[in-house]
């Protein structure tokens, strides 16, 4: 007798270590779900070819449930109940149980043949509109791992490879993009433009909000992290939703240009600039800094900036009751340590590969954003 | 080896590079020894030298200072460290510094010396610039 499916999503990335889920990527589990639906219904209509529809309360009965999330990454578990399905589709969990599973053989087959670089298949609407939900926060470096029913071969779903899928099917897929930009223009009819490296983003925004907040802030920085619809170039076509718009505190904004300023000078420094000795400032470094002074913007204007000899970068600053230190070496890692102003408590140096939310979480644990 | 300094109330100073100081404020890594330091802090004695001559001889002798702080040697004491005279004899290219001395950092790991330096110049911005805050007609020791 068959029994309840498991699927494992693996997410893979930093800031999903400790079996952390953010909660912006829930999303993706009702659409992995649609994505698996659809491929039940093709499944079905393959093994009775003598009918044109599937069965009322086939939908039902392919419910999937968050039951837990594991560590190794994060790990959300979804599991297709055949409790459910037999109350849902009475005398059918059998078949069912096995279109389940054949079903997300296909998912895999799927990304499997994106991996690989083959053509990608015509995909229906329900599916290419699934897919444009499954991963759209993803960032560049992280990835959704699927392992094979069998549990043999793993295949993942990145940035890369979900575009590739998206875009066989259709002109535009969906993102999403944070950042911070320039307040171009705004409107009493709803909408404010702000200015981005990927160009002129129009974002809806209630016209009490654009009175409220943005009335009087043209050309001032903006921050902005928003689902946007983006075409085979990478161009915007238009946003989709908005989690977070608004203008950026002007003393965040100065200490963000001082910060700008004092790498630029830095990073002029030559070789032997520390009275003969002294390395050039190495590029990994800066890069380094900058992301964290980027992370914890709200910081900047506390910030201090110096060259450390062995061509890094070192970043002080007090709050919350401690002076911390941020080394950033020529290899881009970090070193962060600190004591506390008014007692003898101490951080002894703690050490990370690369700016990421370890290292953030960590210094956030000293230091209040 | 030197001998060491045991007059706790004397002033050490320590001249800090233009580039380790950003809005007035020097970096920790001012305050403690560079990797070719072998663990030791350079510094000037007040007992032997006035922050003015001092930052006469250093800057003449080719290094940059744009301050110099000061920590006692009961303070660097009171964090472990000791400190020792270490007068420096003129070479072809350099002056000769009577009033070198330093604070010794060594059996304390990099991490130690790390969050020692953060410590020590605590102490030091609460002191204040010694020079060149101070005018340069006055040729005492300042302290």
């Amino acid at each position: 007798m068959a029994e309840d499916k498991t699927f494992k999503l693996r997410y893979v990335g930093e800031r999903y270590s400790g079996a952390r889920l953010p909660v912006n990527m829930l999303s993706d589990l009702p659409a992995f779900r649609d994505l698996l639906v659809s491929f039940a219904k093709d499944q079905w209509k393959a093994r009775h070819p003598d009918r044109q529809r599937v069965p009322k309360g086939f939908d039902a009965s392919l419910t999937l449930d968050l039951t837990t999330i594991e560590p190794g990454s994060a790990l959300p578990n979804l599991v297709w109940s055949r409790e459910v399905a037999q109350a849902s589709l009475p005398g059918f969990e059998d078949e069912l149980a096995e279109i389940v599973e054949a079903s997300y053989s296909d998912i895999i087959g799927l990304f499997e043949g994106v991996a690989a670089g083959q053509d990608t298949p015509d995909l229906s609407p329900d599916k290419l509109r699934a897919l444009d939900k499954f991963g759209a926060g993803l960032r560049a470096d992280e990835k959704i791992e699927l392992t094979s029913v069998t549990g043999g071969n793993v295949v993942f779903l990145d940035v890369e490879r979900r575009k590739r899928l998206i875009i066989s099917g259709r002109d535009t897929y969906s993102i999403r993009v944070t950042g911070i930009g320039t307040l171009a223009s705004n409107s009493m009819y709803g909408h404010v433009i702000i200015r981005t490296e990927r160009g002129d983003i129009s974002i809806p925004v209630d016209p009490q909000e654009i009175i409220d907040d943005f009335d009087g802030s043209l050309d001032q920085s903006v921050q902005y992290d928003v689902l946007v619809e983006v075409d085979h170039g990478e161009h915007i076509r238009k946003v989709l939703d908005v989690f977070d718009v608004g203008v950026v505190d002007a003393s965040i904004e100065a200490g963000m240009l001082r910060s700008q300023e004092r790498f630029a000078e830095i990073s002029r420094l030559q070789e032997g600039w520390l009275d003969g000795i002294g390395a050039a400032i190495d590029d990994a470094a800066l890069q380094s800094a900058q992301k964290f002074v980027h992370a914890r913007i709200v910081h900047a204007a506390s910030m201090k900036i110096y060259p450390n000899e062995g061509a890094g970068v070192l970043i002080e600053l007090e709050a919350s009751g401690w002076d911390m230190s941020l080394e950033f070496a020529a290899n881009g890692s970090v070193q962060m340590y600190g004591i506390e102003v008014d007692g003898d408590d101490e951080l002894e140096p703690q050490a990370f590969a690369y700016v990421g939310e370890q290292l953030l979480a960590a210094f956030d644990a000293k230091v209040r954003r | 080896m030197g001998a060491k300094l045991t007059d706790g109330h004397e002033i050490l100073f320590r001249q800090i590079h233009p580039d380790l100081v950003q809005d007035g404020e020097p970096s920790s890594s001012a305050f403690r020894p560079k990797e070719a330091d072998d663990n030791k802090l350079s510094v000037d004695r007040s007992a032997v030298t006035s922050v003015q001559a001092a930052y006469r001889l250093y800057t003449g002798n080719g290094y940059k200072s744009v301050a110099i702080y000061g920590v006692s040697v009961a303070e660097f004491g009171a964090h472990g460290i000791p400190c020792e005279e270490d007068p420096l004899a003129a070479t072809e290219l350099l002056t000769a510094n009577p009033a070198h001395a330093f604070a010794s950092f060594d059996g304390l790991g990099g991490s130690k010396q790390r969050t020692l330096a953060k410590r020590i110049k605590k102490v030091a911005i609460a002191r204040g610039i010694l020079h060149p805050a101070l005018s340069e007609g006055d040729d005492d020791n300042g302290v």
